[in-house]
């Protein structure tokens, strides 16, 4: 962590609102992209930018360093998204997936960017392997850190990691064959 | 590095090479581990690319006001709760009172059930946590 | 058991005292922890002092370990 960012969430702490402002404006861009990607649902991503936000501030006196500020906000923003999902059916997270993913796809085609399967095989891939697939493999967290962000075991983060490809290259074969 | 491998529905869904073991499933790790994931990552950031105009951050002043706001909300809702507490509080404690001089056989069974029935509550939910489950 | 009624005033009052402080000041501290907030300030509303010595050892201790054990990894991390 560079001295000026350490500077900058000091000053937040010490309830400086301008210096929390520019620490969140100067993450919010990786948060939005993480939470598209752990979403794959643009709107559902908003929304829960909005909450990583408000529950930053609310949180930031208990931020102490021992990971990066980074891999803090990814924390709590993956918590509100799974307390989110938690609150939801099956049926209803199904549904909202495909809309999730038909808009996306929407939109790569209206900016007439290729449109690939292996987004369409990741958001089939069960979320608690996704998002240790994705903080792994895309984002290179190491095992241990993955384990503290979700809350659980180092072991259990890395079978969920290996778990979540094998899924996504199962998923990736069926739309081959079909 | 087999361990790698033993995910939590291992085996029913992997049907394909079940009796698959040691060399043979490294050998196949290896050569799969390079499909799929450069798919992935090239396939996330091209995501990235068409979602670059939502991905800007907004204006601090922005941000500050969205702050202001969160913040008020935030404060009544502690005061809220800070009263709830008090309320809850003010009861408690004049029932304990009462209980010591009036009732003490049953003041201090209470006692001993209520860290008994926190250590219950801590050990469930440590054991859903070590699982792993949140559904 | 009979005593307790016998006793005066102040000390009933001084009891009172207590138990609203000790009650008042885990739930600040289990809430700013983000622990069980009202678990720890109800209970300490009733009775004294297991509550603040349960606090003490659950709470207190296990997260003054795990940041030490941070201090050091992050220790170990540098030194590399």
């Amino acid at each position: 962590m560079s001295d000026e960012e350490s500077q900058i969430i000091r000053k937040a702490q010490r309830g400086d609102r301008q210096a929390l402002a520019q620490l969140l404006q100067n993450h919010y861009s990786f948060m939005y992209k993480y939470l598209l990607k752990l979403t794959m649902d643009p709107a559902l991503a908003e929304d829960v930018t909005q909450d990583t936000i408000v529950r930053c501030m609310e949180k930031i006196a208990l931020y102490n360093g021992s990971s990066s500020f980074s891999s803090w906000m990814i924390t709590i923003a993956t918590r509100l998204y799974i307390d989110r999902m938690r609150r939801r059916s099956r049926e209803e997270e199904w549904i909202r997936r495909e809309q999730g993913i038909r808009s996306i796809r929407w939109r790569f085609e209206a900016q007439g960017e290729e449109w690939s399967d292996v987004l369409d095989a990741l958001s089939r891939v069960p979320l608690p392997q996704r998002i240790a697939l994705l903080l792994k493999h895309y984002y290179g967290y190491s095992y241990s850190e993955i384990g503290r962000i979700l809350g659980i075991p180092e072991g259990t983060a890395k079978s969920r990691a290996a778990y979540g490809l094998r899924q996504l290259r199962e998923e990736l074969k069926e739309d081959d064959e079909g | 590095m087999t361990k790698d491998n033993t995910g939590p529905d291992n085996g029913n869904k992997w049907g394909e090479t079940p009796d698959e073991d040691g060399k043979s499933k490294a050998a196949e790790d290896h050569a799969s581990s390079e499909f799929a994931l450069p798919e992935l990552i090239a396939g996330l950031e091209r995501l990235d690319r068409v979602y670059a105009n939502e991905a800007v951050p907004p204006s601090l002043g922005e941000l500050q006001a969205q702050l202001i706001a969160a913040s008020e909300r935030h404060r009544r809702r502690m005061l809220r709760e800070w009263l709830l507490f008090w309320l809850i509080s003010l009861f408690l404690l004049g029932f304990s009172l009462l209980a010591i001089t009036s009732a003490p056989p049953l003041y201090w069974m209470v006692q001993g059930l209520i860290p008994i029935a926190g250590i219950i509550a801590l050990v469930m939910r440590l054991g859903r946590k070590g699982r792993g489950e949140w559904r | 058991m009979k005593e307790h009624s016998n006793l005066p005033l102040w000390a009933w009052v001084v009891l009172a005292v207590l138990l609203m402080t000790q009650g008042t000041l885990l739930f600040r501290a289990a809430r700013d922890l983000g622990r069980w907030r009202w678990f720890w300030g109800l209970w300490g509303m009733t009775t004294f002092p297991l509550p603040t010595i349960l606090y003490l050892l659950f709470v207190v201790f296990p997260e003054h370990r795990r940041k030490q054990k941070d201090i050091t990894e992050q220790d170990k991390k540098i030194r590399k």
